[in-house]
């Protein structure tokens, strides 16, 4: 009787393309995607080396301390902020600016002066070096004027050279990564996409609706023993497809998921089962076509899966800050937070909630559709 | 124009379905544009680091100069003292630098000890360096003074120490050309249009074809006395008329939400921008009816309609700015529409003078785009004619025509 059903139900759902396109094709397409146009996402927030002019006038050569600090900061090594370029006028400074061939230009006048095109980040860093030099040169300034003396404790090179007062510490052993959590939203996706196995397992009890139902309506055993079993298959088949995607992902395309695998494997697990359990109850609890619950479906895993920070990595963060509940009730950003306790934590005591709340889920959504299975009768069809 | 009205009669019995599509996707572009961008401004204007600090030391003048001197010059995010708290908040990065104050660290400044600061930042965040040199400055100003001044009191050394550091250089920002430089979040509206307009017009021009490419339609519309000619000029007209409608209210929708900050912007450059997105929305029409001879059901629609937007949207640089993208990707995404889409709408952002030569770049655009959409048509029209006459059309029957 299981290995009948159980068997079947495989078979059948290997067979149906559309189930196999949308938890295995699509999925290994978007993480490709994913890996393609995100490689480099990382590297973005990195400081580069600024292009930046300087005006050679007379004022400029004249301030030995100032061209002395723009040489240290532009010689070129690991510490290199400045790509220098020195043109005569300003109007020659101003013709790169408006190429955008520098991000902006400094000429001294009594004091070095910024000139810009737009706010930003480089723009800022910029101004941040003059700041720095002006301040400590009135620093100095100001020292000398009060006791004359104190020059002698005061290193030549202290207007160019900051001391260093802070050390980095890491709060993890993995790197905080933005692509990352765009694979653990798409993992969570083809979790939820399990609901398409529990669509078609209700669908096979629903008389209504398919012939296969009529079929098992009919057949002399307890109507929740047959729904079990299939969903069973269902559950198998999904967990397989789930695994390959993990696979490609892991392997081929070289995303990090920390090194605790043996729980990996167990989110997808209770992942699928909650995907699955989603499906059965989208199902059970409404009469409509197939082609609607189908829609049904696909709707509610893209929103709970922009919740998870699919299309815009953090925003299951902000979420989380500001609407906590909305996390606690979306599916996939349970999932995809898991993975994320996974890879950047050293604890585990957040990942175990997640997975209990994952499980209450699935419990409640499987004993809704056999509470729902229980009351449908079709007298006549 | 039966054939023209019955479309009409297909597209508002879908209504729904479009509708949704159109409200969670201008909702999600509302979305990322307001999360996306500062402003430009007339003065310039600091792009502030987000800090946190963890004072794990008593107060001292010292340390409140330091945290007070911090706050003034970042934004100060408030967190916890707790690792989870600010692991998540640096993971998806809520925080820039994380700075942590450790027991004993005033003594050991006055005293050349060597408790240093410690920092937890995105590693080698550009952000994360200039958040370093500001407190590095403090300290070091601070240090001149405590080393040099030994008959000053605490408070005079702080307050001078905050004379110094209140020096700022004069930035001067230029503006070139004429006007106003044009809103960042219109412009970043528009990029997103390069992903939400590919959606709406598959979805929209599969559902008209998919019901009049039912086989069963298909033979009962080839015996009907009307030329197959006029049928399909008919089903052109009513998909370019539906497109053309997501634009227009897609446009509307812009003014409508951004018209506030255009003021002073210069209306050839807003023109411009409206022109290259209608030029987009002629290449979307040519992906969407050759997506629309291919899908079969809802469900390949929907399937469609996703993977081919965000394929576009993910390479064309949409969804992800191109300087975030690898070049080697940048270089295949050559052969994707959508990245001369946004490279026009790059180019017209930055346009300063509307000099022949400044517009060209982005008019080659706006025609490698119409390129894209003449190649794109006429293989459907190909695929399109040889489907028709192939079994695949009838349900494999074998026809006289086949």
């Amino acid at each position: 009787m299981f290995s009948n059903i159980f068997i079947n139900r495989i078979k059948s759902s290997i067979r149906a393309k559309d189930m196999i396109f949308w938890t295995w094709i699509f999925p290994i397409l978007i993480a490709t995607l994913f890996s393609f146009a995100l490689g480099d996402i990382d590297k973005a927030e990195q400081l580069d080396i600024i292009n930046v002019a300087v005006v050679d006038n007379n004022a400029y050569r004249q301030n030995e301390y100032f061209n002395k600090a723009l040489d240290e900061v532009s010689k070129s090594g690991d510490n290199q902020l400045f790509s220098l370029t020195y043109v005569s006028s300003a109007s020659q400074a101003d013709t790169l600016l408006e190429n955008g061939d520098i991000d902006g230009y400094i000429i001294v006048d009594k004091q070095p002066e910024l000139i810009v095109k737009e706010n930003g980040l480089n723009q800022t860093i910029m101004k941040n070096f003059l700041d720095s030099y002006q301040q400590t040169y009135s620093s100095i300034m100001n020292i000398a004027s009060n006791n004359p003396q104190a020059l002698n404790h005061i290193s030549v090179n202290s207007v160019n050279e900051i001391e260093s007062f802070t050390e980095e510490i890491s709060l993890s052993s993995n790197k905080p990564s933005a692509t990352v959590t765009y694979f653990y939203a798409l993992l969570a996706m083809v979790c939820l996409y399990g609901a398409f196995q529990g669509l078609s397992s209700v669908l096979h009890m629903q008389s209504n609706l398919s012939s296969v139902g009529i079929r098992n309506s009919l057949a002399p055993i307890n109507k929740l023993r047959i729904v079990l079993y299939d969903l069973f298959g269902g559950f198998t088949v999904h967990l397989a497809c789930l695994f390959i995607v993990l696979g490609y992902i892991i392997f081929v395309l070289g995303i990090d998921f920390g090194n605790k695998a043996l729980f990996i494997v167990l989110t997808c697990i209770i992942g699928s089962i909650v995907g699955v359990a989603m499906g059965a109850l989208i199902t059970a609890a409404t009469k409509w076509s197939e082609i609607v619950k189908t829609a049904i479906i696909i709707c509610i895993s893209m929103v709970f899966c922009f919740m998870a920070g699919l299309m815009i990595s953090g925003i299951n963060y902000i979420i989380a800050q500001n609407i906590p509940i909305l996390a606690w009730i979306n599916p996939a950003a349970l999932i995809s937070d898991a993975f994320y306790c996974l890879y950047f934590y050293d604890d585990l005591n957040r990942y175990f909630l997640d997975i209990g709340v994952l499980i209450i889920m699935a419990v409640v959504m499987l004993l809704g559709t056999a509470i729902l299975l229980r009351r449908q009768k079709y007298e006549s069809i | 124009m039966k054939v023209f009205s019955a479309c009409l009669k297909i597209t508002k019995r879908r209504a729904t379905s479009i509708i949704i599509y159109l409200v969670l996707f201008l909702a999600l572009s509302v979305l990322l544009t307001s999360i996306s961008y500062n402003n430009e401004t007339e003065q310039f204007n600091e792009t502030n680091a987000k800090i946190s600090i963890i004072n794990r030391d008593t107060d001292s003048l010292l340390i409140n100069g330091l945290i007070d001197y911090i706050k003034d010059h970042s934004e100060y995010i408030a967190l916890n003292d707790n690792k989870q708290v600010l692991q998540d908040a640096l993971f998806y990065h809520s925080v820039d630098y994380i700075l942590f104050i450790p027991d004993g660290f005033t003594d050991s400044f006055h005293n050349n000890g060597d408790i240093k600061l410690q920092k937890t930042i995105v590693p080698d965040s550009a952000k994360g360096y200039y958040a370093d040199n500001m407190i590095n400055q403090y300290l070091s100003t601070a240090k001149l003074y405590y080393d040099t001044s030994l008959n000053m009191d605490e408070q005079t050394i702080i307050k001078n120490i905050n004379n110094d550091l209140s020096y700022e250089t004069q930035v001067t920002k230029k503006i070139f050309g004429d006007s106003a430089p044009i809103d960042q979040n219109f412009l970043v509206y528009y990029r997103m249009m390069g992903y939400i307009l590919v959606v709406l017009i598959i979805l929209g021009t599969s559902t008209i074809m998919l019901v009049f490419n039912r086989p069963d339609l298909r033979m009962r519309n080839i015996c009907s006395p009307m030329k197959l000619r006029s049928i399909n000029f008919q089903l052109s007209l009513s998909t370019g008329t539906l497109a053309f409608i997501f634009y227009l209210f897609l446009v509307i929708f812009g003014f409508a939400f951004y018209g506030s900050k255009l003021a002073g912007a210069d209306i050839r450059i807003i023109l411009l921008l409206m022109l290259n997105m209608f030029v987009y929305t002629i290449v979307s029409l040519s992906i969407g009816f050759i997506c629309g001879i291919f899908i079969k059901g809802a469900n390949t629609q929907n399937a469609a309609a996703n993977f081919i937007s965000l394929f576009l949207s993910f390479l064309g640089g949409v969804l992800v700015p191109l300087e975030f993208i690898g070049s080697n990707v940048v270089a295949a995404a050559h052969f994707i529409p959508t990245y001369w889409y946004v490279s026009a709408l790059n180019k017209i952002g930055s346009l300063t003078n509307f000099t022949w030569q400044s517009l060209s770049p982005a008019f080659i655009d706006m025609l490698i785009q119409l390129g894209f959409a003449a190649a794109i048509f006429s293989v459907a029209l190909v695929v399109s004619r040889s489907r028709r006459q192939s079994n695949l059309s009838f349900y494999g029957n074998k026809t006289e025509i086949a």
